[in-house]
């Protein structure tokens, strides 16, 4: 049996499925729960309905584009294997970068090497590694999830003005560290990180000028497919 | 915020997240009986040590970091992943869309709900992908579509961070200046990133230094009346 036969054999899409199943199963009592709790706290399902419509508009563009990235990566680490990983824990970003650190760790040269060996014995340890290295957050959140959201909380509560200040800080901080970051990789990525910022400030202008509330649920997801449209043209352009 | 909902959610939470757990380590287990190819554990952490330096102080900085917007909905986030590109921005979309205010009870569920059915619709979407995995392939390997793909971030950051950055609240109160903390860790990111080296992969370990910093400077000018804070209208809320 080849690495690439045991990767996509019956065993572990049976394994996989069983998992995302438990995993669904889990998103689904969250939404479940915190949809009972928005209606004891008084929240119309007329505005609940219209969040669930809007995070379902905006998910799509993105979930293809994990898409995509399950087809580059099923290349080489099998489909259920990629497909299990970016669905549970895993990202875009990291998964490749993982997978290709676990397998020169574990001694070869890039991982189509790896997968054209009949090493199936290293299957399982490129699979533990890969495990192991991204579920820090998850192991953080079990320990220390509820001291640090009670401990902002109670930050917040008792320091009134200042508290709520110093807290609004934490997202303009995620802005101030990722938007140097993106802008200078490339011209074309920033130049597709202005187009959907100006895009979006038109959509702000013509929602205050207009009126037109009902265009807030669908700002970020057409800022984010007018931005991706327009990098292939900067890529053509400038690339 | 009612401490019932939250230890109950929170519980849901360390249940969930030790699942996910089992089920990331459970899979390999399942294969290494099945096909008896058990692999040696002290090795395995000997190559997961050099991961796991990569790995760790990122994920950990990025819990604490979004915790304020995220919430209670940590969870449910990290056990189904993609947390930049897509379950960080739907809860900020969810926050925007609801106009609710960061640390109270009503945004903590808004958020929860948003990025449950989030989860949700992108594990839909990647299970009707596997079946369609063969007619789908050449679309998705379109040149144009690929590069559409690799500025995926740039994308989502400009509509993201704009109305952030233009908006001059922090929950009942409109603030004065409230940009100008941010200012010079703004240009010292711009000039390390440009001219020392990439922060490309270290952002995290860089929000937990980039956090203190400016809130130590926002403390300093609230305190000097530099940043002002005024309770909004009526009207406003």
């Amino acid at each position: 049996m080849s690495v690439s036969e045991l990767l996509n054999g019956v065993v572990l899409y049976i394994a996989v499925i069983i998992g995302l199943t438990i995993v669904f199963a889990l998103a689904t009592v969250f939404f479940v729960k915190s949809w009972r709790r928005a209606i004891e706290l008084g929240i119309e399902k007329a505005k609940l309905k219209k969040i669930v419509k809007s995070s379902i508009i905006f998910t799509i563009i993105p979930s293809l584009a994990i898409v995509i990235a399950l087809f580059s990566l099923a290349s080489v680490l099998g489909v259920p294997l990629s497909w299990f990983r970016l669905s549970v824990v895993g990202s875009l970003a990291y998964e490749l970068l993982a997978a290709e650190m676990s397998v020169s760790g574990a001694g070869y040269d890039s991982l189509s090497q790896f997968i054209t060996t009949n090493d199936i014995a290293n299957v399982t340890k490129i699979m533990y590694v890969m495990g192991i290295s991204i579920i820090g957050g998850i192991v953080f959140m079990i320990f220390f999830g509820k001291k640090v959201q009670m401990g902002m909380l109670n930050y917040q509560q008792t320091n009134k003005e200042w508290g709520t200040l110093a807290m609004s800080y934490f997202m303009l901080c995620i802005a101030v560290v990722f938007l140097p970051v993106e802008a200078t990789k490339s011209t074309v990525h920033l130049m597709t990180l202005l187009t959907s910022a100006a895009f979006c400030y038109l959509h702000i202008a013509a929602i205050k000028k207009y009126n037109l509330k009902w265009l807030n649920d669908f700002v970020l997801a057409n800022c984010l497919i007018i931005g991706m449209v327009s990098s292939v043209f900067w890529e053509k352009l400038l690339g | 915020m009612n401490s019932k909902y939250l230890d109950s959610i929170h519980r849901l939470g360390k249940i969930g997240s030790t699942f996910a757990l089992l089920a990331m380590l459970g899979i390999p287990t399942v294969i290494a009986i099945v096909y008896n190819i058990m692999p040696d554990f002290g090795e395995i952490f000997k190559i997961s040590s050099g991961l796991l330096i990569v790995f760790v102080p990122v994920a950990v900085s990025e819990c604490i970091s979004y915790m304020p917007v995220l919430g209670s909905a940590s969870y449910i986030t990290y056990i189904t992943g993609n947390v930049l590109n897509l379950k960080l921005p739907v809860a900020i979309n969810a926050t925007n869309v609801a106009k609710t205010k960061q640390g109270t009870e009503e945004n903590d569920v808004i958020v929860t709900l948003a990025v449950a059915i989030s989860s949700m619709v992108t594990m839909a979407i990647l299970a009707i992908s596997i079946l369609l995995i063969t007619p789908l392939s050449p679309v998705f390997s379109l040149p144009s579509v690929q590069t559409a793909t690799d500025y995926i971030l740039p994308a989502l950051f400009g509509g993201m961070f704009l109305p952030m950055l233009l908006d001059h609240t922090a929950g009942d109160y409109n603030v004065k200046r409230k940009l100008l903390p941010l200012l010079i860790p703004f240009v010292l990111l711009i000039l390390l990133n440009s001219f020392v080296f990439s922060l490309d992969g270290y952002e995290g370990p860089a929000l937990l230094v980039t956090i203190p910093v400016t809130i130590l400077l926002a403390r300093y000018f609230y305190k000097k009346g530099i940043i002002k804070m005024k309770l909004k209208e009526e009207n406003e809320l």
